[in-house]
């Protein structure tokens, strides 16, 4: 039997398809960047939050079981320092490559004929509204 | 004006096949029953039903759409996957329409041999029924997965590097 091949026509629907696809996917991993870039302000306040827990919890014998135990907090807070301001100081390019990919991935998979994809769609639309969101708290706390 | 009613089962979906009649790809709904319907009014005596699957790997430029995805997808990592099936079929017949003609074709996608089996309360005479596997496109499939493993692991090997210096 001769195979059928499809015309360009077609291999160009099959790609556009799949590049919704990879779109999608890549907006996923940019989102938990541009939520992170929002919530890092808090990351050390959290490295010292969890260094008072561990005191109260041990009722304060942890400066005898490492005796360094204060220097490696201040270091910790150090490291979320940095982390925060790197995330912080990008979050609004974060967001907006996660609205742009969600964006697009949006437009090419309703753009499909042949198949539906309401789940991708949907989900593309919430990833949307929330990475444009990340970028007005990110670009309201860079000002 | 005689009507066709088309009923297309065992499909989960159009994504690869095209349901033509006289040469012209016809859109089909999904109604309750998981067929593919469609309704279709004629004048003539006989219309030609096709039925024809294709896959994405069997097309002249596949390598050019594969590469250019492997790119965009950061070498493979985002790459949405190809599909498993690599069974073709291009199936045709010539219905001898009647007023009212009802058609069903039932699939079995993953079947090698005869694609479908026809009912119908009129004529139908079959011109091609052969399904097989497009044994390039499977082929195709398992490079750019190998390709998609190994370039995981690379990026991995390099972002490893880049962290320990």
């Amino acid at each position: 039997m001769k195979v059928n091949t499809p015309s360009p026509a077609k291999e160009l629907a099959f790609f556009g398809a799949r590049l919704g696809k990879i779109f999608f996917n890549m907006s996923i991993p940019m989102l938990l960047l541009s939520v992170m870039a929002v919530l890092s302000v808090f990351s050390a306040i959290l490295v010292l939050v969890i260094a008072l827990l561990i005191v109260l919890v041990t009722f304060g014998t942890i400066f005898v079981i490492v005796p360094d135990f204060w220097q490696n907090v201040v270091d910790g807070t150090g490291i979320a320092s940095d982390i925060t301001n790197f995330l912080f100081s990008n979050g609004v390019a974060f967001s907006a490559v996660t609205a742009v990919l969600a964006a697009l991935a949006v437009i090419l998979l309703a753009l499909d004929r042949k198949q539906r994809h309401p789940v991708r769609i949907t989900f593309a639309c919430i990833i949307l509204v929330v990475a444009l969101f990340c970028a007005l708290i990110s670009a309201w706390g860079n000002q | 004006m005689k009507n066709l009613n088309l009923k297309v089962y065992g499909l989960t979906s159009l994504q690869n096949v095209d349901v033509q009649i006289n040469g012209k790809t016809i859109s089909c709904a999904r109604n309750e029953f998981d067929a593919f319907e469609t309704n279709f009014q004629t004048e003539d005596e006989v219309v030609e039903v096709r039925v024809v699957r294709n896959l994405e790997l069997a097309g002249k430029f596949w390598w050019l759409f594969a590469f250019l995805t492997y790119v965009i997808s950061f070498f493979g990592i985002f790459q949405a996957g190809y599909e498993k099936n690599c069974n073709v079929f291009d199936c045709v017949w010539q219905v001898h329409v009647q007023p009212y003609s009802a058609v069903t074709l039932r699939f079995d996608p993953s079947a090698v041999g005869v694609a479908a089996t026809v009912q119908a309360n009129v004529d139908v005479t079959e011109i091609s029924n052969v399904a097989a596997v497009d044994v390039k496109a499977r082929r195709r499939r398992k490079w750019l997965i190998a390709l998609r493993i190994v370039s995981f692991i690379a990026v991995i090997a390099v972002i490893a590097a880049l962290l320990a210096k």
